[in-house]
């Protein structure tokens, strides 16, 4: 009974005309830059951030949130209907579903994607909602030592699980802990790293660094690469509804899909992307026939599809119940919410029960929007697809320095943005992913502060964080992560996962 | 270069070592206090100390193993990376003095010149709009308190 009141909080908060409007606009804004290659959620995000200080906090997380999810759907569109991913999750979608398309399927091909997102975005909501408050209880049982060592592992977790060389990995996190605690110390009111600039007392600014680092990072990437060709597909989509026995082929990878995607992305360093490409690789290894995969398999096209959605959705609980993104997305949502003076963590459950019921909810009600808006919409994205890019980065770095002035209407955030910019664009020559550094920003305080009260409670004893049980388990399989991605012989195996 | 055989790995490290040793110098002028209570220098001090060992780590391994050579930088990425940075480097100098209208206007018109395939025209065009486009939206729609015109023009 008290799930059934819980979502009744949630639709009373949804169902207001400015939260439903916002709803729409993340949804919609989400599928346009998820049909738009070259320009992802992340920095969408970061351009949007300052727009909704002046939003209510929970019509804000709702529209940011319709972004993410939203760009899931838009970005099999492109993958579809052009052979290129509109996303970096919708990737896997390319290699069956432009094949299915030039079979004149491009019609069944979206509505699948569409309906196998549409159910992962149902379930994953249902997950959440049964799932999260069952861990914020649990992690109000936390302590001081726990919670460092949760962070540790979800820190280690995020950079295991994702792409890329390990150490610089950790280094990059680091950094990212060390950046994250300039400014005053809380504690001590002691200035740290400010070099007397009196800008720098509050911090550097997370949004500053992430439009920094993705915003203008994105646009120096793509004008490196000269821009592929872009023809759409162009047939008429007359049959868009896949017949009987196309709907048994896709049901079970789109359970299969939505499952695996879920479970995804509630791990560190999980969501969309991730769940996407193990998704596509399970279906491909059970097939019964897997040469049919890259040849159009409807399979290839509503497994991925599925668990994208599942992904990104999952993601969000344990950055709003234990205050840990998982993601760089999520490391940009927590920024929001503490922006907005909510601090991420099992707390949001009991103190802001509208905002996060409504959250909840809202997923619900933008997927719904989602498959309805989808399919009937194709047309004017595919007329977007026509925009050359050279018209839209331009577009990008007035938004990303309009937006990062008003911030705080001081240039120096614009400086900051510019220095994370370069910084952002050096260590990806480098072979260095930022993701890393900006989940490190955001968890450097919370980090310090956890690790002081641990250190105080045991009167200085580091033995601590091994003898607490939860604590020494976390860390155990903080330990085990680092050791399993070590070993020569899972690397290899790591490397040629993320290859397929 | 055959004593790096990863310039990648080598001179990330390197920046990372630098980045450790420049925290620890500058966090050891904060009081570092006992594990018990911790100062504000304790967890830079230590943050740092881990961040210089895992740069050597980087380093070493940019030292061993296979050649992995770096992929020479194009003109048209750097070109791409300078005029971007640049242009919103030029924003934030402007944006107070002249207004949001002229510090539109050049950061888009460099970078247009970012990319090839941008005449004159084009450029000057897409300048105008986005520049009248942000003013109706951010100053007379959202109200942002930006001026259009900056002091620079007499405002």
């Amino acid at each position: 009974m008290e799930f059934l009141s819980n979502l009744g909080i949630g639709f009373g908060e949804v169902l207001t005309l400015t939260n439903l409007f916002y709803c729409f606009m993340g949804v919609l804004l989400g599928t346009l830059i998820g049909v738009l290659p070259g320009l992802g959620p992340a920095a969408t995000i970061a351009m949007l951030l300052p727009v909704t200080f002046t939003l209510d906090p929970s019509t804000a997380l709702i529209m940011l949130a319709g972004i993410y999810y939203g760009a899931q759907y838009g970005g099999s569109t492109t993958a579809i209907l052009v052979n290129l991913p509109g996303e970096s999750s919708a990737v896997v979608t390319v290699l069956d579903g432009y094949q299915m398309a030039r079979q004149g399927r491009a019609g069944v091909a979206l509505a699948t994607a569409a309906l196998g997102s549409f159910f992962a975005g149902c379930v994953a909501t249902l997950l959440i909602a049964v799932a999260a408050p069952i861990l914020a209880r649990f992690a109000l049982e936390f302590h001081a030592a726990d919670y460092f060592s949760l962070m540790v592992l979800g820190l280690i977790a995020s950079v295991a699980l994702a792409q890329g060389p390990l150490l610089k990995a950790l280094a990059m996190i680091i950094l990212g802990l060390i950046v994250g605690i300039i400014g005053i110390d809380i504690t001590s009111g002691a200035y740290r790293m400010t070099f007397g600039v009196n800008e720098l007392l509050d911090g550097v600014s997370i949004v500053a660094v992430a439009m920094g680092i993705f915003g203008l990072g994105e646009i120096i990437q793509n004008l490196a690469s000269p821009e592929p060709e872009r023809t759409a597909y162009k047939a008429k989509m007359s049959n868009m509804i896949p017949s009987k026995a196309e709907m048994k082929q896709i049901a079970m990878p789109v359970v299969r899909g939505t499952a695996l995607g879920s479970i995804l992305g509630i791990l560190p360093g999980g969501g969309a992307m991730l769940s996407s490409f193990a998704a596509y690789a399970i279906e491909k290894r059970i097939s019964k026939n897997p040469e049919k995969f890259g040849t159009g398999a409807i399979e290839g096209v509503a497994a991925p599809e599925s668990a994208n959605n599942a992904g990104a959705q999952t993601s969000f609980i344990p950055m709003l119940t234990l205050g840990i993104p998982s993601n760089a997305i999520m490391a940009l949502m927590a920024g929001a919410m503490l922006i907005q003076g909510i601090q991420p963590g099992p707390g949001v459950i009991r103190e802001q029960p509208e905002l996060f019921w409504g959250l909840i909810v809202s997923m619900w009600i933008g997927n719904l929007m989602l498959v309805i808006l989808n399919l009937p919409l194709i047309g004017i994205w595919v007329k977007l697809l026509t925009i050359p890019y050279k018209f839209l980065f331009p577009a990008i770095m007035t938004f990303c320095a309009i937006g990062v002035f008003t911030l705080n209407f001081s240039s120096f955030d614009v400086y900051i943005m510019v220095i994370f910019g370069f910084v952002g664009f050096a260590f990806r020559r480098l072979g260095c992913e930022p993701a890393p550094f900006l989940l490190g920003m955001v968890l450097g305080p919370m980090m310090e502060e956890y690790l002081r009260r641990a250190m105080l409670l045991s009167r200085g004893d580091p033995m601590v964080f091994v003898e607490r049980p939860i604590s020494g388990t976390l860390l155990a399989i903080a330990v085990f992560c680092i050791v399993a991605v070590s070993l020569p012989a899972i690397r290899s195996k790591r490397e040629e996962a993320f290859q397929e | 270069m055959h004593f790096i055989r990863k310039p990648k790995d080598f001179i990330s490290g390197a920046l990372f070592l630098a980045a450790g040793i420049a925290v620890i110098a500058i966090s050891s002028g904060y009081d570092f206090g006992t594990p018990r209570r911790m100062g504000p220098g304790f967890f830079p001090v230590v943050m740092g100390g881990l961040l210089c060992l895992l740069a050597v780590l980087i380093m070493i391994r940019g030292l061993v193993g296979s050649v992995e050579e770096m992929e020479p930088l194009n003109a048209q990425a750097l070109r791409g990376a300078v005029m971007v940075l640049g242009g919103s480097l030029i924003y934030g100098i402007l944006i107070r003095p002249a207004g949001m209208i002229p510090a539109t206007i050049i950061l888009v018109l460099m970078g247009a010149f970012a990319t090839k395939g941008y005449g004159l025209k084009a450029a000057i065009v897409t300048a105008v709009v986005l520049a009248a486009i942000s003013a109706i939206v951010f100053v007379e729609l959202l109200g942002q308190p930006i001026p259009l015109l900056g002091s620079m023009f007499g405002y």
